[in-house]
């Protein structure tokens, strides 16, 4: 599922829940986030980015992933990316409903750039979208 | 012959000789006695010459050494004869006696053998003594031969239920299990080698039924004067009954040892369950709330003018259940982590602790919304840092919610060493509570006061008591409605 907003470079959102899924892509719209958001609703989703990538699809300047998913988990896709010789450059962040979760220590042991606890206030949702926003932008920043 | 004319003279040569020498004539009169004999008699030759024997030992003719002398005095046989004569006051002696016949009668030769007598029949005293100690003790011995031949006694053929007759001339190997022999042959080396002279060692027998009797084995090697091994002396106590309840301890630890290993695996595949439940619990709860409030807020935002203000109320409403059952989460989460974090004592300057803590609060006392005081010593307390603070932390929450209604309230925090304790304490001059419910507030979720009252999950008290508890404390709690309420923190200075 690709959700065009903008032709500059993306930002992958993979989620699994449609929930979070449709808060999320509001929260970005909310806060004017004017890139184009491409979608992933699963691991396998996910991966299949990898060849479109490879193919020279334009690669996306965040991913942000969702762990707890059906088939492929976030983890696997966070191992493949990361160890991927010319994707491990791209900055992951985690999207997490618990900063005490064990999966979170795997995804950092695994090369993840950061996380995000999913806050149930959606202001604070929206404030998230903004850290994203900058985050993305200050580690994408051309030294 | 003549007495008198016979003394003197024609005897001379025994009168110096070491053993006693009297001769008696025919008609049992003495004719003759040596120094010696005189001793022997204890009484002087003047006073025995001419004497007649039977007269001079009065109740003599009744003996067995009075029927060998006369015998000698009549069929001319000679003899030696040991025994004992009583003097008049009563002492005895024993004489080595030989009668021998001579022309004029007999001569009896005596030598004193009390001395060897004494022993010998100590001896024989000793022996009968260690006999019947042997053979009458309840303890099973043996007296073992350097082959290895059994010589023993009751107690010890009734452990192996033989007869003495069965246990006659065995060895001990006979009543060995094979795979023993040779250990006890090493033990029996090192006495006989003289590295040792008793050892001690755990061994079985075979009972005549088969059966395998433990026992406690001491050997002493007995030695004669001269060093020479004579013997061994065996003492064997029965412990198959203390080998037993050994075995069953061992096997009854070894069962609970498996039972602890089977528990604590349970324990840990429950804890994982746990920690896997709570992840759900927090991921799988939080999910459909953030729908919830998202969708409220979009409500909110996109619809208003098109809402009515009861409309707007009900969204609200929807919004701050939301956000309270996300608390309730939140603190159930911390309760639950809390509830399985491991607690480890360490030194903890409490006065600078507990004003890091305060710190938190500094805004909220800048602008006067309460008072906080600390009144600490300068001491150091042995408490867990994580676990001390989300007690104190709950605390201080706890008193500034329920001393906000008051028009200038006032927390004070003290800390107090006692004898064997610390004692912290949080005091407030908030609505307080009944003593009656000075329980019932540590238990989670359990509530004094109606929502709309004091915001609360329920949870913070039963967090502190959860704490103090992990850390073997304690925490209690003293109240008067309307004034006040304290509550304290008490850890044990002995761990």
């Amino acid at each position: 599922m690709i959700m065009e907003t903008d032709n500059s470079n993306p930002i992958l959102l993979v989620e699994d829940n449609p929930v979070d899924l449709d808060l999320t892509l509001r929260a970005f719209a909310a806060r004017k986030i004017s890139n184009k958001i491409l979608v992933a609703r699963d691991g396998e989703e996910a991966l299949k980015y990898i060849d479109l990538w490879e193919n020279g699809e334009p690669l996306p300047v965040v991913i942000l992933l969702d762990l707890n998913m059906p088939r492929v988990n976030g983890l696997e896709v966070l191992e493949k990316i990361k160890s991927h010789e010319r994707f491990k450059t791209i900055p992951i962040v985690i999207l997490t409903t618990s900063s005490e979760s064990t999966d979170l220590k795997s995804a950092y042991h695994l090369g993840a750039n950061s996380y995000i606890v999913k806050p149930v206030d959606f202001e604070k949702f929206i404030d998230v979208a903004r850290h994203i926003d900058v985050y993305w932008r200050v580690i994408n920043k051309p030294i | 012959m003549n007495k008198t004319d016979s003394s003197g003279s024609s005897f001379s040569l025994f009168d110096n000789l070491l053993e006693g020498c009297q001769i008696i004539g025919f008609d049992w009169s003495y004719i003759y006695l040596n120094k010696a004999a005189e001793v022997h008699n204890r009484r002087a030759n003047t006073e025995l010459y001419g004497m007649n024997y039977i007269i001079s030992w009065p109740g003599i003719e009744n003996t067995h050494v009075f029927r060998v002398i006369k015998r000698c005095m009549e069929d001319r046989i000679s003899e030696k004869i040991e025994n004992e004569f009583i003097y008049l006051d009563g002492k005895r002696k024993w004489f080595l006696l030989s009668i021998q016949p001579m022309p004029m009668g007999i001569l009896i030769l005596s030598v004193d053998i009390t001395d060897n007598k004494l022993s010998e029949k100590a001896l024989i005293e000793s022996e009968r003594k260690f006999k019947s100690v042997f053979e009458s003790s309840n303890i099973a011995k043996s007296i073992t031969t350097l082959k290895g031949e059994i010589n023993v006694n009751k107690a010890f053929c009734d452990m192996l239920g033989y007869s003495t007759e069965e246990l006659k001339n065995k060895n001990w190997a006979d009543i060995t299990p094979q795979e023993e022999i040779g250990m006890i042959n090493n033990e029996v080396d090192s006495l006989i080698k003289g590295v040792r002279r008793s050892t001690r060692f755990k061994k079985r027998y075979v009972h005549k039924n088969g059966s395998l009797i433990w026992t406690d084995v001491s050997v002493a090697l007995v030695l004669d004067e001269t060093g020479k091994p004579l013997y061994f002396l065996t003492t064997v106590v029965d412990i198959t009954e203390q080998k037993h309840a050994e075995m069953v301890i061992s096997k009854l630890n070894e069962e609970l040892e498996e039972r602890v290993a089977r528990r604590t695996s349970q324990l840990e595949s429950a804890n994982r369950e746990l920690e896997t439940f709570t992840y759900s619990v927090s991921h799988d709860l939080k999910a459909p709330l953030r729908g919830i409030d998202g969708y409220s807020k979009l409500l909110d935002d996109m619809y208003k003018n098109k809402l009515d203000e009861e409309a707007q109320f009900f969204i609200s409403s929807i919004r701050s259940s939301t956000l309270k059952m996300n608390q309730i989460i939140d603190d159930l989460l911390e309760y639950s982590r809390l509830d399985r974090s491991k607690m480890t004592l360490t030194r903890i300057k409490i006065s600078e602790f507990i004003s890091s803590i305060i710190s938190a609060y500094s805004d909220e006392v800048a602008s006067n919304k309460f008072k906080l005081a600390l009144d600490s010593p300068d001491i150091e307390i042995m408490a867990d840092p994580k676990g001390l603070k989300i007690a104190l932390r709950n605390l201080i929450d706890n008193a500034i919610k329920f001393s906000a209604v008051k028009s200038d309230p006032f927390i004070r925090i003290r800390v107090e060493e006692r004898e064997s304790s610390w004692l912290l304490s949080v005091n407030d001059n908030g609505v307080g509570f009944e003593m009656k419910y000075s329980q019932k507030i540590f238990v989670i979720f359990q509530r004094l006061h109606k929502a709309e009252e004091f915001p609360g999950t329920g949870i913070g008290l039963a967090m502190v008591s959860k704490a103090m508890q992990k850390m073997d404390g304690k925490a209690w709690a003293e109240s008067t409605p309307g004034i006040g309420s304290t509550f304290y923190l008490e850890m044990s200075k002995t761990k």
